[in-house]
């Protein structure tokens, strides 16, 4: 992760104003850097959330669409993973609302990696041990799933908040409470 | 009842998930290892979790394939989508188009940009102004003559007051009545309204901000978000005299724009006032000869003012009575019920800020305490964005009296035995040795079964709020969301139960009970809602027993006795060890 870190340090906007022109290819090596590194970790976050690995990728590309204009626009980013998290959470949102207006922080139960498995005696216990996880997934709340999920991107409590909406505390309760569940319900695994 | 003995406790779990994530302060990080270096419970704890975050990652590898490296398309189309973003969007300060054209290359394209301008946190200012200032206009535009309702809650330097307010635009008729009002808020409001030429017949509007925006030489915007919320705040660059407004905040739905929230920070001498109004109470209605009653001249009391409902969502309905209009449907406002009571359970809302829900005629009122400022908008926020929700959050600084609070199950049980010596802690310190010990022991196991009653009350609190006729006429998503609530409560207390049991052989035995398996009863596992023994009731005797058998605090009823403790304990056991075993699901 120490590249994430790095990147994670930069302050874009400040560059785009200050950088002499023999920077410039800094910016194109900065946003081929943040686009490398992390497309994978957001795209998966994306398909967490949305299940879809389709509207996944729409959604991701979006994202990074609208951190070039963040950037063009010369607001400084303090730390752009957050900042691509955040506005990914936000979209996966509005697709949600798209969709059925009346919820809010409930998408759709996890159902990705189906047909990969071949039905073959083996692939069938490995479907059915695929299950069992899916139903242990599942049984966490939505907003618990996203907060282990961004706490396994090394983001902090209040980043964390922060992409969420939420405030620092209900993310500890949140990851508490996920992981209580996962306790109890490891023993089918 | 807790016991309040004077012991070391354990570390709780959410100081374990902070120490192993690394988000505790200096100091207490110190204390928690050194604790888990003397603590071997808290230690096996640590692992468990270490062990549940490192099965997540693997159950999500394993379902987010992790071989993934790209997704369907491979990112085909993105560098396209790039370019036309670097073809169509202005570029404001950035050192040389040329530069960008450079990077990402110009081939142009047909796609629309417009989604880059959804609402987000990219949003201007000037566009959040402008939107939430027309939000009203498609609900004004689906009524033949249209009676706007709102109620506000204004607060301001520790004093509060309820404002409602009728507006029919096109009969040109207003109606504002003042509620609750806390000293002088309602003169002082007026008058820097007027000072500062805002329209004290919308209070809280997009116009009135945009107006004293429009007034200032100097001003900076910043545009924020928090949750479901974007928010405009502008201050003034230029030197402010007193009376005059320093700094403004508009906060409005990211879903329909509509403004909800409003703050006006103003200069007085040597301080600075802030007036805060938030929306509790939204409906249009359609003008009629009952609810025109509100403009007679003589005031009208607020309880018997007609302002009904609050909903907020932007459809333009058939015309037909009013009554069909304004009232909400049961399942709707139950469905509302169920949103919110997940929503705060899944905020921790429920326990941490006191919070209370309560469905009436047509709306569901939630009652919060917190004890934060920022805790306090987090609430508001999330419950804006649920329609039919009034919400009534208060500050634990600001609270007017006592009795405000939700009364605690300690405070209402009268002392009987307050007097009286626990029954079995002498026999309980001879066989540990140490009174530090014994005490530790009852302090853990109180401080479970308050926790064992709490969720199960919940449980229960569910079960008698959605019985089965209400249950049967809910939409299968609203069951899901009741059903994951009261498993989560059912998990809780599970988890609580085992931990109780596995605290409970030296209690036992200086009450002379064995402490073997509990007797088998018939195990009801099935539907939460079909519990056949009342668990509750059982660990609400369970806590009794213990209190009056280890603890010196009152509270314990008259009937328990040494010998009914000895007598009712073990089946009090099975039936908890039957309805909470771990292999009974629910």
């Amino acid at each position: 992760m120490a590249a994430n870190d790095d990147l994670g340090a930069l302050t874009l906007g400040k560059w785009l104003f200050v950088a002499p022109r023999e920077e410039a290819q800094t910016l194109d090596q900065v946003l081929s850097g943040l686009f490398d590194e992390l497309r994978l970790p957001l795209y998966r976050y994306v398909v967490a959330m949305l299940g879809s690995p389709a509207e996944a990728e729409d959604v991701t590309q979006e994202c990074f669409v609208k951190l070039f204009l963040e950037m063009r626009s010369g607001r400084g980013l303090d730390s752009p993973k957050a900042w691509l998290f955040r506005v990914g959470h936000n979209l996966v949102l509005d697709r949600w609302r798209s969709t059925s207006p009346a919820h809010s922080l409930d998408g759709p139960a996890l159902n990705v990696a189906d047909e990969r498995y071949p039905s073959s005696e083996e692939a069938l216990l490995q479907q059915e041990r695929l299950a069992l996880m899916r139903a242990a997934i599942n049984r966490l709340s939505t907003q618990q799933r996203l907060c282990l999920h961004l706490r396994t991107e090394s983001f902090r409590y209040r980043e964390i908040a922060n992409i969420l909406g939420v405030s620092e505390s209900t993310v500890c309760e949140n990851i508490r409470r996920g992981l209580s569940r996962l306790i109890k319900d490891c023993h089918e695994l | 009842m807790n016991s309040k003995l004077p012991v070391e406790a354990h570390l709780t779990e959410e100081v374990l998930v902070r120490f192993l994530d690394g988000e505790l302060d200096k100091r207490a990080n110190e204390i928690a290892a050194r604790h888990l270096d003397a603590c071997w419970t808290c230690r096996s704890k640590r692992e468990q979790l270490r062990q549940a975050m490192d099965r997540f990652v693997q159950m999500e590898e394993a379902l987010i394939d992790a071989s993934i490296t790209a997704p369907p398309s491979g990112w085909a189309g993105f560098r396209g989508k790039l370019d036309i973003a670097s073809a169509q969007v202005p570029c404001f300060g950035a050192p040389s188009p040329s530069q960008f054209t450079r990077v990402f290359g110009m081939i142009g394209a047909a796609l629309a940009v417009a989604v880059w301008f959804m609402p987000s946190s990219s949003v201007s200012a000037m566009e959040i102004l402008e939107r939430s200032a027309a939000s009203e206009q498609p609900l004004l535009q689906g009524k033949s003559n249209p009676l706007v309702l709102q109620r506000l809650r204004v607060e301001s330097s520790h004093r509060t007051a309820g404002l409602s307010l009728w507006n029919a635009p096109q009969s040109q008729k207003f109606q504002a009545k003042w509620e609750a009002q806390d000293g002088d808020l309602h003169e002082d409001l007026e008058r820097m309204y007027a000072a500062n030429g805002l329209d004290l017949k919308h209070p809280l509007s997009a116009a009135n901000h945009a107006h004293w925006r429009h007034s200032l030489k100097q001003h900076q915007d910043s545009v924020l978000q928090h949750g479901e919320l974007l928010g405009v705040v502008t201050t003034s660059n230029a030197p402010v005299r007193p009376g005059e407004i320093a700094e403004a905040e508009l906060w409005v739905r990211r879903s329909d724009w509509h403004p909800v929230r409003q703050s006006f920070r103003v200069a007085e001498v040597g301080w600075t006032e802030e007036y805060r109004l938030v929306e509790t109470a939204f409906h249009v209605e359609t003008l009629d000869a009952d609810n025109a009653r509100v403009f007679d001249t003589a005031p009208l009391a607020i309880e018997t003012a007609p302002l009904r409902v609050h909903s907020t969502a932007p459809v333009i309905e058939p015309a037909s009575s009013p009554a069909e209009l304004s009232a909400p449907a049961q399942t709707d406002l139950i469905q509302t019920e169920i949103e919110v009571l997940a929503l705060l359970h899944e905020m921790d809302a429920d326990r941490q800020d006191s919070a209370q829900v309560e469905r009436t005629g047509d709306q569901v009122v939630v009652t919060a305490y917190t004890s934060s400022q920022d805790r306090k908008l987090e609430l508001e926020s999330h419950l804006a964005a649920i329609p039919l929700v009034i919400s009534e959050v208060h500050l634990l600084s600001e609270s007017p009296a006592a009795s405000a609070f939700p009364e605690t199950a300690s405070s209402a049980v009268a002392p009987s035995s307050a007097s009286e010596p626990p029954l079995f802690l002498k026999p309980l310190v001879q066989q540990t040795g140490s009174l530090e010990i014994a005490n530790r022991i009852v302090s853990d196991q109180m401080d479970l079964l308050r926790h064992l009653c709490i969720e199960l009350a919940a449980v229960k609190s569910l079960e008698e709020r959605f019985p089965s006729d209400v249950r049967q006429v809910l939409p299968s998503r609203s069951l899901n969301i009741l059903d994951g609530l009261a498993l989560d409560h059912l998990d809780a207390a599970r988890h609580y139960w085992a931990e109780l049991e596995r605290n409970t052989s030296p209690l036992l035995s200086a009450m002379k009970i064995s402490a073997g398996d509990p007797a088998n009863v018939a195990v009801s596992c099935g539907a939460w809602y079909r519990l056949q023994e009342r668990p509750v009731d059982a660990a609400e005797r369970l806590e009794d027993f213990f209190t009056r058998a280890f603890t010196t605090s009152a509270g314990a009823p008259s009937d328990v006795s040494q010998e009914s403790i000895v007598a009712e304990l073990p089946q009090l056991r099975s039936t908890l060890a039957a309805e909470l075993a771990e292999g009974c699901v629910h």
